[in-house]
């Protein structure tokens, strides 16, 4: 219980739908998806590619692009703001200063024409009230959080840093407001092992370093073990599982969590018993009728493909949408 | 660095080609040149008899056309070195004294026309690229792309007529009036200002379509990076992701097109400045074309030549400093 | 050409409209240049008393300076512009293809001296040198204007296919090809050639704009003696022979041939613009 009030939630998200509205169609990228982010914990997002993170990691900054359209639901943050309601000038004060993210592919996440100490400090200046000394200071310290070389890093261009530096720069701009929530989508994807290595390393420093909470997306199951409190497993822009992480890879209740879970090395332990799920990942243009993941589901019955399951507490804070989860 | 040093030599070379080109044009066309003065000179009655239009002629020519035929090369680009481009036939002139008077008013009216019709441009490509999808944008595309396809000297042609003669508004001919006396005083300047006027808009009205064009094409490109979203999750200011993110990344590949254009503006310049009798380097070449002057039309071409190249070599030099993924060495 | 292909063409036309309303503008020139001499016949006698006459049904578009039939003349001039124009356009695209074709496919030495002469041609701008050479050379004869036109607009199209070539011959077939023993001449000419004509339509297209806007301005200027309906001539007599700009009831000779080279002008490059749209969809 103590630690129940300990992470109390920071980020409320309340049934948020997203929509990609095109031409002559359109496609729910997030559907109906509830999830708080609580106080200093690091939730990790799990789910195949084109499973909605990114999409919903930028509906949390209300920056879904066109023609995406968030078309229900609500953001509470920190109990009080309610985001999708603030104006253009608190929507911007709000950005970065309480949710920051690094970008999947942080590659290009910088412009390529201003330097890189340019654009830290513009972030906090477009923000904060301090004088240019104290806001080079707050830089040079972050940059040496995440083992970057403060001087050369800030008069580079970002051409001239590599796709690990980069990534470790950007951190370290998404941490210089100090805020609440910091997001990363993908942050290991696309570098070198030895590169992921070190940004996963930095990043459990900075979870014992920092009073934030961390919300990790990921399609890779294995990188989350080393950093997260609590996994939410999304599929075809759902939620279908949320527990703590140990519950999650001890006692699976999902069955695409399970078919997950079999499907990594470092959990499996011995290569040869590696299971890929069976079946192709779901068209988001055309899903399946009821559960969406009744076509690949080897526990599957009539009633799945009538009828969409919906999140059930199945023990504490172990959260299961599927109908057969007290007999799989 | 070696980058740097291939692109001069490059200009040089392109200098060097067009100075032998010009002197093998001329030296080479059907019909002497030396033979078509001295028919000029004796039709004209400027010579009695043929031994004196032939001295003449000669006094002319920057050559010695008896020489071999390198030997007169080599005389040839040791006068340009020296600054000895001969004379006018029409106007007994020194070609290099025409020069000397006429480029400075292309400069101007060409550096003006660039600057103006960039900054339009720009704006209003960024304007459409953030209006993408919109009624106005398709609008103003299809209206742009029929200016921009408009030639500029028949621009200049309308606007010489409509706003010279139908509503006699501006000043036909000439790049100040004769009652002013040149120097840094307010009625010069006015006076300079109302001549240029109508030649810096043709090239204006059939420019800017095109920048614009290009701008908004790119800037679309670049709305859609995700350095952009970045900088909006960043919470920066719109104002300042529009200069500094959108902006400065759809301007400056347009680089390369501001270099093209001056060699463009400076090729219409016979043309545009022909209509409105300008006193441009394009006027006295459009002149010295149709009167067979080949000094001076082997003066101005290589001077409106050399001029393109070393605005191509100054353009592409700059570029590689402002955009700093150019590296020296690509 | 089977019908299918016809249609698929026609499907494609109307879903872009740059293309749409540029291709018809075009065809209308072609057959008024084609098909209108026969049917309109051109009086160039001065007929003094109808000198400058405003429109009528006799006259659609009214009389020149000594009384001849605007619209009879803009018929016939079309023929000289068009056939200049494509004569142009495709002597630009021989030579600057040939050029691009050889200096990106056998590279080396070849290519260096190919690519700075390129390099060179590109940096004299264009409109002087073919002035000068029209001026200089004066000439009657079609193709040769069409050479003159040409004298630096092949080397843009030989740079961008040197370049497509670059990319080209890295790809599987080619090696295939060079593996199989075929002669480098017939791999530039039987294998990558074909690849790229779609995109040498298009510079063939914009070949001809850019003649368009010379020739137009030579006979403007008066410096080539090939025509006297070619709508540059006209506009040379109306603005600068006969005086017509200075009288006031004689606006629609000297409006008459602008309109009709926006026309053409707007026309061809909607219509590239459209082909590039369609062969190149970079922005949808
Ligand atoms: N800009 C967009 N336009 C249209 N559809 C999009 C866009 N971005 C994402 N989608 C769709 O939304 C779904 C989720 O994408 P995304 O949020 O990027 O998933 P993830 O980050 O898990 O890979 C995908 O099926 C994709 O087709
Ligand atoms: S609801 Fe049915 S189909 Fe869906 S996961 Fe559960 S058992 Fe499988
Ligand atoms: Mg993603």
């Amino acid at each position: 219980m103590s630690e129940q009030r300990l992470f109390r939630s920071i980020y409320n998200i309340e049934n948020i739908t997203v929509e990609y509205i095109m031409r002559n169609i359109s496609v729910k990228a997030v559907n109906n998806v509830s999830i708080n982010i609580r106080n200093r914990e690091a939730l990790g997002i799990v789910g195949e590619s084109g499973s909605g993170k990114t999409t919903l990691a930028l509906s949390l900054l209300n920056l879904v692009p066109s023609p995406g359209k968030i078309t229900s639901g609500k953001l509470i943050f920190d109990g009080k703001i309610d985001v999708l309601s603030l104006s253009d000038e608190e929507l911007r004060a709000f950005r970065w200063k309480q949710v920051a993210m690094v970008f999947q592919g942080a590659l290009n996440s910088f412009n390529p024409v201003l330097r890189i100490g340019d654009q830290m400090l513009e972030t906090i200046m477009e923000h904060e009230k301090v004088s240019k000394q104290e806001a080079l200071e707050r830089i040079s310290r972050l940059l040496k959080l995440v083992r970057l070389e403060p001087n050369r890093t800030m008069k580079a261009f970002p051409h001239e840093l590599s796709g690990g530096m980069k990534q470790r720069a950007m951190i370290a701009t998404a941490l210089l407001l100090n805020p609440r929530v910091l997001i990363l989508d993908e942050p290991t994807t696309a570098l070198d092992v030895i590169s992921q290595k070190y940004i996963l390393s930095i990043l459990s420093d900075l979870k014992k370093k920092l009073e934030i909470s961390m919300v990790l997306l990921t399609h890779d199951l294995a990188i989350c073990t080393e950093l997260v409190d609590r996994i939410a497993v999304m599929y075809a822009g759902r939620i279908v599982e949320v527990a703590k992480m140990e519950d999650l890879f001890l006692k699976p209740r999902h069955p695409y969590t399970m078919g997950l879970l079999r499907a990594v090395p470092s959990v499996v332990g011995d290569v040869r018993k590696l299971e890929p799920i069976p079946g192709a990942p779901p068209d988001m243009f055309n899903l399946p009728s009821g559960c969406p993941f009744h076509p690949r589901c080897p526990y599957a019955v009539e009633r799945c493909k009538r009828e969409e399951p919906y999140l059930e507490e199945a023990s504490e804070d172990h959260f299961v949408a599927c109908h057969r989860w007290r007999e799989v | 660095m070696k980058w740097i040093y291939r692109r001069v030599l490059l200009a040089l070379l392109s200098i060097f080609f067009t100075v032998v080109l010009t002197f093998f044009l001329i030296r080479l066309m059907p019909g002497n040149p030396m033979d078509v003065y001295v028919q000029m000179l004796i039709r004209s009655g400027r010579a009695r008899t043929r031994e004196e239009a032939i001295e003449r002629a000669k006094s002319l020519m920057p050559l010695n056309m008896n020489d071999p035929l390198w030997k007169q090369l080599i005389d040839y680009l040791l006068g340009i070195l020296r600054g000895d481009l001969g004379r006018s036939i029409s106007s007994f002139t020194p070609v290099s004294e025409i020069i000397v008077k006429s480029l400075p008013w292309t400069v101007f009216v060409s550096s003006m026309a660039l600057a103006t019709s960039f900054s339009i441009g720009t704006i209003l490509g960024l304007v459409l690229a953030y209006k993408r999808g919109t009624t106005f944008e398709g609008f103003s595309v299809a209206a742009l792309t029929i200016f921009g396809a408009i030639p500029n000297y028949i621009m200049a042609l309308l606007l010489f007529y409509l706003f010279t003669i139908v509503y006699p508004i501006f000043p036909m001919r000439g790049a100040y009036s004769s009652t002013v006396t040149p120097g840094f005083n307010l009625n010069f300047i006015l006076s300079v200002l109302q001549h240029a006027l109508l030649p810096i808009a043709s090239y204006v009205l059939t420019d800017f379509s095109g920048w614009a064009l290009g701008i908004r094409a790119m800037a679309s490109t670049v709305l859609g990076e995700d350095y952009v979203t970045v900088a909006k999750a960043r919470g920066l200011r719109e104002s300042k992701i529009i200069t500094n993110y959108v902006g400065r990344n759809s301007i400056l590949p347009q680089f390369t097109g501001l270099i093209l254009s001056i060699g463009f503006m400076f090729g219409g310049s016979p043309l545009v400045e022909s209509i409105f009798t300008y006193p441009g380097i394009g006027r006295f070449f459009a002149s010295a074309v149709s009167a067979r002057d080949y000094p001076l039309l082997q003066g101005l071409f290589l001077m409106l030549s050399i001029t393109v190249i070393l605005a191509n070599l100054l353009a592409d030099l700059l570029y590689t400093f402002i955009d700093p993924r150019v590296k020296v060495g690509d | 050409m089977k019908l299918n292909e016809i249609k698929n063409i026609l499907t494609i036309l109307v879903e872009n409209k740059r293309a749409l309303v540029g291709s018809i503008i075009i065809l209308s020139f072609i057959v008024m240049a084609v098909i209108g001499p026969l049917l309109v016949p051109l009086d160039l006698n001065p007929k003094f008393n109808q000198v400058y006459a405003p429109p009528s049904l006799a006259h659609p578009l009214g009389c020149d300076y000594i009384g001849v039939d605007i619209l009879s003349e803009i018929i016939w001039g079309a023929r000289d512009v068009l056939l200049i124009v494509f004569i142009a356009g495709i002597i630009t695209v021989v030579i600057g293809s040939i050029t691009g074709l050889i200096s990106g496919y056998f590279g080396g030495i070849v290519d260096l001296f190919l690519n700075t002469l390129v390099d060179i041609v590109l940096t004299i701008p264009g409109l002087p040198l073919v002035i000068v050479l029209a001026g200089l050379i004066q000439t009657r004869d079609p193709i040769s204007i069409g050479l003159i036109l040409s004298a630096n607009s092949w080397a843009w199209l030989a740079r961008a296919i040197r370049s497509q070539v670059f990319s080209i011959r890295e790809r599987e077939f080619i090696e295939a090809s060079k593996a199989m023993g075929i002669g480098k001449l017939n791999i530039v000419f039987g294998d990558i050639l074909p690849i790229l004509m779609p995109y040498i339509g298009i510079n063939f297209l914009f070949a001809v704009v850019q003649a368009l806007y010379a020739s137009v301005a030579l006979f403007f200027i008066g410096v080539l003696p090939f025509s006297t309906v070619h709508w540059g001539t006209m506009l040379n007599i109306a603005m600068q022979v006969s005086g017509a700009i200075f009288v006031p009831y004689a606006r629609h000779y000297v409006i008459a041939p602008i309109i009709f080279i926006v026309l053409l002008q707007v026309g061809l490059v909607l219509f590239s613009y459209g082909i590039e749209d369609i062969f190149n969809p970079r922005l949808k």
